[in-house]
C-alpha cells in the first residue's frame, strides 16, 4: 500500500469511530455542550428548508465549497446541457438534476444526499445539530454503493443499447482494485477529510493535481533500421477506477509525436459495435473492448507505435481526457477546450 | 422517361383544406351561405325557408330540421363517456343535418363565427368518413376557435383517414398556427410517421372507431347502430343513417351544380395509389431456430432473423422468406483481433462517419424447409448501417394473376454516436416484388437520401398500386422527385418529403402495367 493509501485508511477509520461514538452518544438524554450561538432553525414542525443558502447559515463554509464541485454544476455543466437541451430526457434529470429547482436551484445540491423523509443525514449526529433540525445517523452516507447510484447504471432499453450492459460502471471498474481490497472508497479520494468535515469541493476531472497524479506514463521509444519504434504502457497511480471512467463516450487519447513531425495517436475508450445478443433474437450496441487504463491490481495498458521513417530519436507525448469527442464537441457549438482535461506531458529519447 | 409535372397533384394539393380551396362552388355560394353573409348576427344558418327563392332551388336544405327517425329504438345505455370519439359526435350533434354539412361549415368560417363552423365540419365528419378534409378543416376551425382540445381531436382523426397527406399540410396551414405550439402537436405527428413507417396502410386509430359504453352492465365497447341516431354508418355503405333524408356524401368529391372553374380548385382526384397489402405468417419457434442455424453456418456469424414469412403451402416442403443480419464486427472476428476490426471499422475515432462499427449486413433468403433446410442464394439488401425496420414480409397477389408474390420492404437506419433519442437516421428504403420462386419482378431501391440535399444530385420514390387505365386490373405507379433546391426537408415515414410534393417539383411518375405472358411488370 502506497503512503497516501494508508493515511486514507487511517482516515476512514478515524471517521468510522467517531461516528460509532457519535452514535452511541446521541440522544436527549445524553448532554452535550452547548454551542456559543443558537443557529436560527432550518427546520418547522413540517419540513426542513433544505435550500444551500439555509444550509449556509451553519455550513458556509462547506457550502462555498460545494459551489465550486462538479455537483453544483452537475445541471448547468455545458456539455451536459449541450446534450440535454435539444431533447430533454428524465433519464438524465434524475442525476444531473435531482434538486430540480425545488430548493432554490438546481444540480445535485445538499438535500441530495442529506435530506431523507424530513431528516437531515449525517455521519454523526450532534446536539447543535439536532436543535436546528431533525437529524440520523446514516451509515450508508459516502459509501460506494450510494455514489454508485448516478455512477454505476445501465442503458436504458432504448432498442439501440444492450440494456443489460452498464453506461457507467465506475464501481464495477474500482472491484477489485487495489483501493477495494484496501478499504479506499469515493470519498477517499473525491471528498478527502478536512478537519472535522470532509471536502464537499469533489475534486474530479476539473481538479488537475487529482487527474496529473491519476496515472504514470511510460514511453520508450527505440531506434531500429526501419525507424523509431515506442513502446508506450500507462498504468494507474493514485486512482480507484478506470481511467477515464464515467460516460462511455469520455477517451483518454494519448499523442506522440517525433521531432520531425510524425505524429501517432492511441484512444482508450471502451469501444461499442452491434453485434448479436447471446440468444441470437436481436442485434443491439455493446462493448466489445475497452482500452482505457485499468485501476491498480487489474493491470494496465500498453501499445507499440512504429513510425518508418522517422530520422530523429526525440518523441514528445502528451495524455489528455476528452469528455466528448473533438468533432461531436464541434457539432454541440463546444469549443474544444471545454472538453479537453490536460494530463501529463514529458519527452523520451531513444538509447543505443 | 422524362420527369412531368403531374398537373393532378398540383391541382390536389391545391384543393387542401383551410385554404380557400375548400370554397362553395357558385352553386353553393347561392345557398344560405349568402344569406348568412348578410345576417353576421346570426349564430345559424338561414333556414330554406327564409333564402332566395334562387337558394331554395339549388341549395341543400341547411338548418332543416332532419325527419324524425324512423324507429328510433331506446336510448343507448350510456353516454356519459367522454371520449374524443364522444366529444367529436356531441359536436356535430350541434349541427343540423344537411345535404353537405362542409359547405355550409365553410360559409360559417367565412364569416368567421368558427363555433358554428366547428359544428357543421364535425357533422361532415361523422357523416362521411372517408376524406380526410373534414377532419382537418375541423381541426383548422377548432384552432381558429381556440378549441385546442378539438383540434387534437379532428387532426387525429384526420391523419387516421391519409397520414401522408395530412402531416405536411398540419405543419405548414396558417391556420393551424395557434396549435403547432401545443405539447400535443409534434407527438402527433410522430406517432402518425410511426404509424406508416412500421407497415403499409398502418395509420393512428380513429376517435371515432368506437364508443366506451358506460352502462349499467359493463359491457365490451361496440360501436353504437345507426338506428341509434349516433352516427352513420362507414362510407361505402348503403344504408343512409337514421333521421337524414340523405344519404352520407361519397368519397368522391360532390358535383357541383354549375361546372368548376380553375379558380374553384374544384379537380378530379387521380386513382388512388396504395401500397400493397397482404399477410403475413411468421415462422415457428422451431422453425425459426431451425432457420437461424442454417443461416449462421452459412456465414460463420451468428445471424439474426428480423423478420420471416411462412408461405401458404404449395408443396410438401414449406417455404420460407427471411430477412436477416448480421454483425459485421462479428465477422471481421472470425479471422481478425479486436484491435485489426476496430481499426477497420472505426478508423479515427474523430471521424464519426467512418464508424462503422454499429453497422450490419443485411439479406433477403429463400428458404425450403423439409427434412433440412436449403437456402436459395440470399440478396443483398442495402443499408446505410443497419436495418431499421422490416415495414413488410408478407404474401399478396399484387398482380391479380392468381398467385401470390412476395412483398419486401425494407428500410434501413444509420446511428450517430450518441445514446440518446434521436440519433437515428433512416434512410434507403428498399422494395422488392418477389415470385414465389424468389426471382424478382419488381424492384424498388430508395438510396441515401440527404436530409439537407443540392440541387440535381438526389431523389426519392414511392410507388404504389393503382388502377391507371380504368382496365380493373392493377397497375404499378412509381413516383420519383428530384430535390432541385437546396435545402433542409423533413421525410415522411417512407422516406417521401414530407410537404405537398409540388413545392419541390420535379416529379416524375412511372406506370407499369402488368404482362401475364411474362408474369412481369413492363413500363408503359
Amino acid at each position: 500500500m502506497t503512503p497516501r493509501g494508508r493515511t486514507a485508511v487511517a482516515v476512514v477509520v478515524g471517521v468510522v469511530a467517531t461516528t460509532v461514538v457519535s452514535v452511541a452518544v446521541a440522544g436527549p438524554a445524553v448532554a452535550l455542550r452547548p454551542r456559543d450561538t443558537v443557529a436560527e432553525p432550518v427546520a418547522t414542525a413540517d419540513a426542513i428548508d433544505p435550500s444551500p443558502e439555509a444550509c449556509a447559515r451553519c455550513h458556509g463554509d462547506v457550502v462555498d465549497a460545494w459551489r465550486g464541485s462538479m455537483h453544483a454544476q452537475a445541471f448547468a455543466d455545458p456539455i451536459f446541457r449541450a446534450e440535454l437541451d435539444p431533447a430533454p430526457a428524465a433519464s438524465c434529470l434524475g442525476c444531473h438534476d435531482p434538486a430540480g429547482g425545488r430548493t432554490g436551484t438546481h444540480g445535485v445540491d445538499c438535500a441530495t444526499c442529506h435530506v431523507r423523509d424530513g431528516e437531515v443525514l449525517a455521519t454523526r449526529v450532534s446536539a447543535a445539530g439536532r436543535r436546528v433540525h431533525p437529524m440520523r445517523v446514516d451509515p450508508q452516507l459516502g459509501s460506494v454503493e450510494r455514489c454508485g447510484t448516478c455512477h454505476q447504471f445501465d442503458h436504458e432499453d432504448d432498442g439501440i443499447h444492450d440494456p443489460t450492459e452498464p453506461l457507467q460502471a465506475t464501481l464495477d471498474e474500482w472491484r477489485g482494485s487495489d483501493a477495494a481490497r484496501d478499504g479506499l472508497g469515493c470519498v477517499d479520494c473525491h471528498m478527502p477529510s478536512r478537519g472535522r468535515a470532509r471536502g464537499h469541493d469533489l475534486p474530479g476531472l476539473g481538479a488537475a493535481a487529482l487527474v496529473g497524479e491519476a496515472v504514470t506514463v511510460r514511453v520508450r521509444p527505440h531506434r531500429t533500421e526501419a525507424g523509431l519504434d515506442v513502446e508506450v504502457a500507462i498504468a494507474g497511480d493514485v486512482i480507484g477506477h478506470a481511467f477515464p471512467t464515467g460516460d462511455i463516450f469520455r477517451q483518454a487519447v494519448l499523442t506522440v509525436r517525433t521531432s520531425d513531425g510524425a505524429e501517432q495517436t492511441r484512444s482508450l475508450q471502451r469501444w461499442e459495435a452491434r453485434t448479436a445478443d447471446p440468444d441470437g433474437d436481436d442485434t443491439h450496441v455493446r462493448t466489445v473492448d475497452d482500452t482505457r487504463v485499468p485501476p491498480p491490481g487489474k493491470g494496465y495498458w500498453q501499445d507499440s507505435l512504429s513510425f518508418p521513417d522517422a530520422t530523429s530519436d526525440r518523441v514528445d507525448w502528451s495524455l489528455e481526457i476528452r469528455r466528448l469527442q473533438l468533432s461531436v464537441a464541434d457539432a454541440r457549438g463546444l469549443p474544444s477546450a471545454t472538453v479537453v482535461v490536460p494530463v501529463q506531458s514529458g519527452r523520451a529519447w531513444s538509447r543505443p | 422517361m422524362p420527369p412531368r409535372m403531374p398537373a393532378l397533384w398540383l391541382s390536389l394539393a391545391i384543393l387542401v383544406a383551410c385554404d380557400r380551396g375548400e370554397e362553395p362552388t357558385p352553386a353553393a355560394a347561392a345557398t344560405p351561405s349568402a344569406d348568412a353573409k348578410k345576417a353576421p348576427d346570426e349564430g345559424e344558418p338561414k333556414t330554406a325557408a327564409a333564402a332566395s327563392p334562387e337558394a331554395k332551388v339549388d341549395a341543400p336544405e341547411i338548418g332543416t330540421p332532419p325527419s324524425p327517425p324512423v324507429e328510433p329504438g331506446p336510448p343507448p345505455e350510456v353516454a356519459k363517456a367522454t371520449t374524443d370519439g364522444d366529444r367529436l359526435r356531441a359536436l356535430a350533434e350541434d349541427a343540423a343535418a344537411s345535404g353537405d354539412a362542409s359547405k355550409v361549415a365553410w360559409t360559417h368560417l367565412e364569416a368567421k363565427r368558427y363555433a358554428q363552423a366547428q359544428a357543421f365540419f364535425a357533422r361532415a365528419t361523422v357523416d362521411d368518413r372517408g376524406p380526410w378534409k373534414h377532419p382537418f378543416n375541423l381541426a383548422c376551425a377548432s384552432a381558429l376557435a381556440k378549441d385546442d382540445e378539438m383540434a387534437r381531436i379532428a387532426l387525429t382523426e384526420a391523419l387516421h383517414r391519409d397520414a401522408p397527406s395530412v402531416i405536411a399540410k398540419a405543419r405548414r396551414d396558417a391556420d393551424l398556427a395557434s396549435v403547432r405550439t401545443s405539447k400535443w402537436f409534434e407527438p402527433l405527428l410522430a406517432d402518425a410517421v410511426e404509424a406508416m413507417t412500421d407497415s403499409p396502410g398502418a395509420s393512428l386509430p380513429s376517435p371515432l372507431a368506437a364508443v366506451v359504453a358506460v352502462g349499467t352492465t359493463g359491457e365490451t365497447p361496440t360501436e353504437p347502430s345507426p338506428a341509434a341516431g349516433e352516427d352513420a354508418p362507414p362510407a361505402g355503405e348503403d344504408t343512409p343513417p337514421a333521421g337524414e333524408d340523405t344519404p352520407p356524401i361519397a368519397e368522391a368529391p360532390p358535383t357541383p351544380a354549375v361546372a368548376p372553374t380553375e379558380e374553384d380548385h374544384v379537380v378530379e382526384e387521380p386513382p388512388k395509389r396504395k401500397e400493397p397489402q397482404g399477410k403475413n405468417v411468421p415462422l415457428a419457434k422451431a422453425q425459426l431456430t431451425t432457420l437461424r442455424d442454417a443461416l449462421t453456418a452459412k456465414h460463420g456469424v451468428k445471424a439474426v432473423v428480423k423478420s420471416s414469412l411462412l408461405v401458404t403451402p404449395t408443396s410438401a416442403d414449406p417455404i420460407a422468406f427471411a430477412v436477416y443480419e448480421y454483425s459485421q464486427f462479428d465477422e471481421c472476428m472470425k479471422t481478425g483481433t479486436k484491435k485489426e476490426c476496430r481499426e477497420r471499422f472505426r478508423g479515427d475515432p474523430e471521424m464519426a462517419q467512418t464508424n462503422d462499427m454499429r453497422c450490419t449486413k443485411a439479406w433477403l433468403v429463400r428458404a425450403e424447409l423439409g427434412a433440412s433446410v436449403t437456402l436459395g442464394e440470399p440478396v443483398k439488401v442495402t443499408v446505410p448501417c443497419t436495418i431499421g425496420r422490416v415495414r413488410a414480409l408478407f404474401e399478396a397477389d399484387v398482380d391479380a394473376d392468381g398467385k401470390s408474390e412476395i412483398v419486401v420492404d425494407v428500410i434501413g437506419k444509420r446511428e450517430t454516436e450518441g445514446f440518446r433519442e434521436g440519433a437515428e437516421t433512416y434512410a434507403n428504403r428498399t422494395v422488392r416484388i418477389l415470385r414465389l420462386d424468389g426471382t424478382s419482378q419488381f424492384d424498388l431501391d430508395v438510396g441515401w437520401v440527404l436530409i439537407e440535399y443540392a440541387a440535381g444530385e438526389e431523389t426519392s420514390k414511392r410507388y404504389g398500386v393503382v388502377d391507371d387505365d380504368g382496365d380493373g386490373h392493377p397497375d404499378l405507379e412509381v413516383q420519383t422527385v428530384e430535390f432541385l433546391g437546396q435545402d433542409t426537408i423533413e421525410f415522411d415515414g417512407v422516406l417521401w418529403p414530407a410537404f405537398d410534393v409540388p413545392e419541390i417539383q420535379g416529379v416524375s411518375v412511372q406506370v407499369l402495367r402488368y404482362s401475364a405472358a411474362t408474369d412481369a411488370w413492363v413500363a408503359k
